[in-house]
């Protein structure tokens, strides 16, 4: 029998369970009270993290494991420059100062903030900020990342990088949930749910989740563009299945 | 209402370890209605646009008009005025709210300009109904509002006291795909009817590419080209600078690429007739 790595209940209807690390989508109406759920733990909802239930004993412990990066607090730093900043997780946990520089210096080279260390962090634009914070909460190795609309924030360049970085991240054993807005981010993840009005409406793979196509579209969340040019053509009869490359697709429709 | 920039540049703490440039000798001129669009990555100098039409901050060297206003450093008189005919909204929305309900953050700007009207009550319910909410948010506290409803207040604010130029700072960030088709059609609206002109700074060019009529590329400090819709046909200039090419742009061009013809669309509706008369 598999083992459990977050469960998550609230009042019955909104349950989830995740048995393997993988990036999980959550769209719908009610994100803003699933996170503050999340947060602070509250009495009508129960969260398990390996299997152990989460209480006011263990509080603490709780938010070792899993580390949270918001929208709200995308302007809040605690340090004076950005390498003080990076390093707070670090020194928390007591690693000593020899280490803490080498740590620091091989993650921002992958993460291109090599030459922005020295800087004051309420000095850099949006896109590095947000790069800042996901590389302060990712650099003590949590098991759970939670992400509240800050992908939305980032360059398109750099957009494709941290997508490279989860990957890896998630080949090593770790679970990333992102709750928001854009559906385009769905096709990041290999899992997504839908919720409305606090109440699970679809719990599946992402591709099977796109199908559903008129649930989406009343529930305004809609669909991501490639998906929605493969649905129109199968509709025409010009394609017969999915094709998520363009090269691809333009060559099977001209035969 | 014309706006001007005039060699206009900017510097940030001078003189000191933390001096960095914004702007470098940027000028452009606004003359007609319509929706202006300014596309860049993050650290071109996009906000500081928006701020200097609003007079929040004042250039270290060059003018810019608005209007009969010149804002180049000296004192303003009459700065109210300015303020009333042209409305910004703040990227981050929670930065903007001051108030603790949402009737008194929306009637805060016709207080403060001294609108005189019987009828302010109507007029609340009204702005919120041209941003699609209803009557139930007018008690709630705009700071525990979600990012998606909080961004929708924040363009009802500056509705209300009908400014005639319209500068909005990233506006999709945090809205689903209904609430973008619906800012769409607000945004024609306005424009159509109304003849307001309209400054949208962002980096979504998807979005952009349906509504606005002009566009100006920016990088590092300057701004590169400008010019209407075919400009965001060159998928090179748009690599160059770092941003995203739009999907219909990329399927269109990957078409041509192979040796068919096409059509240029912006909807997917249309698109779709135009494969379909082509390929059968």
């Amino acid at each position: 029998m598999k083992k459990s790595i977050l469960k998550y209940r609230y009042n019955e209807d909104l349950e989830f369970n995740v048995e393997k690390p993988q990036i999980i989508t959550i769209l719908g109406n009610s994100n803003n009270r699933i996170l503050n759920n999340l947060l602070w733990n509250n009495k009508k909802g129960n969260i398990f993290v390996d299997e152990i239930e989460v209480n006011d004993a263990n509080f603490y412990k709780y938010h070792q494991d899993v580390s949270f990066i918001l929208y709200k607090q995308l302007n809040i730093f605690i340090g004076e420059t950005v390498s003080d900043e990076i390093a707070f997780g670090l020194e928390s946990l007591g690693i000593s100062r020899n280490d803490i520089h080498e740590i620091i210096t091989r993650e921002a080279r992958i993460f291109n903030l090599t030459d922005k260390l020295e800087k004051d962090p309420n000095s850099l634009g949006s896109n590095d900020k947000a790069l800042v914070k996901i590389l302060s909460a990712m650099i003590i190795n949590p098991k759970i990342i939670v992400l509240e609309n800050i992908l939305s924030e980032l360059d398109y360049e750099d957009y494709e990088k941290i997508k490279k970085i989860f990957n890896e991240y998630i080949k090593k054993g770790g679970t990333i949930i992102n709750i928001t807005n854009n559906v385009e981010e769905a096709l990041i993840g290999s899992r997504t749910i839908v919720v409305c009005d606090m109440k699970v409406v679809c719990d599946d793979k992402t591709a099977k989740v796109m199908t559903e196509e008129k649930l989406l579209k009343r529930l305004g969340i809609g669909l991501p563009f490639i998906i929605e040019l493969n649905k129109y053509l199968i509709d025409y009869a010009l394609i017969d299945k999915y094709y998520m490359d363009y090269g691809k697709m333009v060559k099977e429709i001209w035969k | 209402m014309e706006i001007k920039f005039d060699r206009v540049s900017l510097v940030i703490n001078p003189y000191t370890p933390l001096e960095k440039t914004i702007l470098n000798s940027v000028s452009f001129e606004i003359k007609e209605t319509g929706i202006y669009s300014f596309l860049g990555k993050s650290n071109s100098g996009k906000t500081a646009i928006g701020e200097l039409i609003n007079a929040l901050i004042s250039p270290t060297n060059g003018k810019v008009y608005i209007g009969k206003f010149i804002n180049d450093g000296r004192k303003i008189r009459k700065i109210n005025r300015l303020r009333l005919s042209a409305g910004y909204v703040f990227k981050n929305p929670y930065d903007m709210f001051i108030e603790s309900t949402v009737r008194k953050e929306i009637e805060c700007g016709m207080k403060y300009f001294k609108y005189k009207l019987k009828d302010k009550n109507f007029r609340a319910k009204d702005a919120l109904k041209l941003v699609g909410l209803d009557e139930t948010f007018l008690n709630m506290n705009p700071r525990k509002l979600n990012l998606r409803d909080a961004k929708k207040v924040a363009i009802a604010c500056i509705l209300i006291f009908n400014p005639e130029i319209i500068i909005l700072d990233e506006p999709t960030i945090g809205l689903n795909n209904k609430d973008k088709t619906d800012l769409e059609r607000l945004l024609k609206l306005l424009k159509n009817r109304y003849g307001k002109t309209i400054i949208i700074l962002s980096k979504d060019t998807n979005f952009c590419f349906k509504t606005s009529d002009y566009f100006y590329l920016m990088e590092k400090t300057r701004i590169i080209t400008h010019g209407d819709k075919t400009l965001l046909k060159d998928e090179e200039i748009l690599k160059a600078i770092g941003l995203e090419v739009p999907h219909i742009v990329k399927f269109s061009n990957e078409v041509r690429r192979q040796g068919h013809k096409l059509h240029d669309y912006i909807n997917i509706l249309d698109l779709i007739k135009g494969v379909y008369r082509d390929a059968k």
